[in-house]
């Protein structure tokens, strides 16, 4: 008796989950949003033991750098060296394109303004490549926006919650995004594959494309911005091309979620443009009638 | 059957542990790709847990703890929680067997139905043509759970006592009962 009763509970259980998975497969928009409310009133409640944890995980961390410190010391001297001839170079380039910007008397397009969160958690599975933010629907993040680690590109905001916010990473691989390789101008589509390196596909002409080039955001789709620093190319071990990402992903600490406000569109072409047409003879008398 | 009385205290402990695993795959440590695969170390745990002490594990207790992993792991919803549920009350109905026979024959089942579930599960995706990436991350996956089972098996052991009753103890309830 007690044994059939458990047999049908078990079996109201797979029911139960096989409907889950089949409603997931078939309405996934509807079953992603429960799972992120679910995590929005969860993780909240977690909070305050994550952050101690995270943080002193990476303490441990940086502590096992320490060894290769006076390395890293040598190194960053070096650069360091490179970068003031660089700055140098940049305050020249900024002085001149402000007198050329006077010249031209150009009008800026407004700047994107952002909004920073601190990565909660990842996704906790092999397969998926995301992270969790604290911040959310009441902080203005909205669905789709794009999400930057001060340098590069860290991926797109998919799903957000009242306090908390999905970021798919960039080498998800359900993560595309449009871009486009500097300075041969080809466009091409940035496709995660669950590895560091995101494949380029859909290029133009791969002959153009040297490793090294940079892989900014083309902003086409309208999703994105565009000129978001993506990385820089570089050739695969067998020979296809992949984005060596600029962001970070290794110190995945705060991310800044881009609020960007639509560009004005224009929605038809223009009515027709000539010298004033003279008031048409029923009006003028209209007028003057009115006048009098 | 010869068994314990269902104890809520350790199912408490029990609820306990599958949370703070699945709190520990949360931990924002993997957010490079191509991290060291870490071990599905909740069904490693109810595996171990259902061998010893079944009583303690209600079906109303575990399924809904594998639901939420599936919903908080960002996995798809339902499935790899039906393959794991199923897959425990497979074990838990050969418990007589593996108690009683040596560890690695435990251990061994233990491999068999998970390899079970991860070809069901990675074939159910196929056929229902949810992308993922390569087989590698499934097998690396099955490695590094098969290779962490005897750890939680120790764990359990030794820390929180949780151990298959004893044939002495088991006739000597039977004695009292009778």
């Amino acid at each position: 008796m007690w044994r059939a009763v458990r047999r049908v509970v078990l079996m109201g259980f797979c029911l139960v989950f096989i409907a889950i998975f089949v409603l997931w497969r078939i309405d996934n928009p509807r079953v992603e949003a429960l799972r992120l409310s679910l995590m929005d009133k969860l993780l909240p409640s977690f909070e305050w033991t994550l952050n101690p944890i995270t943080s002193a995980s990476r303490m441990i961390a940086d502590f096992e750098e320490l060894d290769r410190v006076y390395e890293q010391n040598r190194e960053l001297r070096r650069e360091l060296q490179r970068m003031k001839g660089w700055r140098e170079a940049a305050l020249q380039l900024e002085e001149k394109n402000a007198r050329l910007r006077a010249l031209n008397n150009v009008r800026l397009s407004p700047r994107v303004s952002f909004i920073s969160g601190e990565v909660l958690t990842d996704s906790g599975s092999p397969f998926r490549q995301s992270a969790l933010l604290n911040i959310g629907r009441i902080d203005g993040v909205q669905d789709g926006s794009a999400t930057v680690d001060g340098l590069g590109l860290v991926g797109r905001v998919s799903g957000v919650g009242d306090r908390t916010a999905r970021v798919i990473l960039l080498t998800d691989i359900n993560s595309r995004v449009p871009v486009l390789v500097q300075p041969a101008g080809q466009r091409a589509l940035l496709t995660g594959d669950n590895t560091n390196a995101p494949l380029l596909e859909f290029i133009e002409d791969p002959e153009q494309l040297r490793p090294g080039d940079r892989v900014v955001t083309s902003g086409d789709g309208g999703i994105f911005p565009s000129d978001l620093l993506v990385g820089t190319v570089a050739t695969g071990p067998q020979g296809r091309l992949r984005v060596r990402l600029a962001a970070e992903y290794k110190r995945l600490e705060f991310i800044r979620v881009l609020r960007q406000t639509p560009g004005e569109t224009i929605p038809g072409t223009g009515d027709l443009i000539g010298p004033p047409l003279p008031p048409l003879p029923a009006e003028t008398a209209l007028q003057e009638g009115t006048r009098d | 059957m010869t068994e314990y009385p269902f104890s809520p205290l350790r199912a408490a402990l029990f609820t306990a542990l599958a949370i703070s695993m699945i709190y520990l795959d949360l931990l924002p440590f993997q957010t490079v790709a191509e991290t060291p695969v870490m071990p599905d170390l909740l069904v490693a745990l109810a595996a171990a847990w259902v061998i010893r002490r079944p009583d303690s594990m209600p079906l109303a207790l575990t399924a809904p703890i594998f639901l939420l992993a599936d919903l908080a792991l960002d996995r798809p919803p339902g499935l790899w929680a039906l393959l794991s549920l199923l897959m425990i009350e497979a074990l838990r109905g050969q418990r007589d067997l593996l108690r009683n026979g040596p560890a690695p024959v435990e251990w061994a089942s233990f491999a068999a139905a998970l390899a079970v579930a991860l070809i069901f599960q990675a074939l159910i995706l196929r056929l229902t043509l949810v992308p993922r990436p390569s087989g590698e991350v499934t097998l690396q996956l099955f490695a590094v759970t098969v290779a962490s089972y005897p750890a939680v098996v120790l764990v359990l052991h030794v820390l929180f006592r949780v151990r298959s009753p004893k044939p002495a103890e088991r006739s000597r309830r039977l004695g009292r009962v009778g």
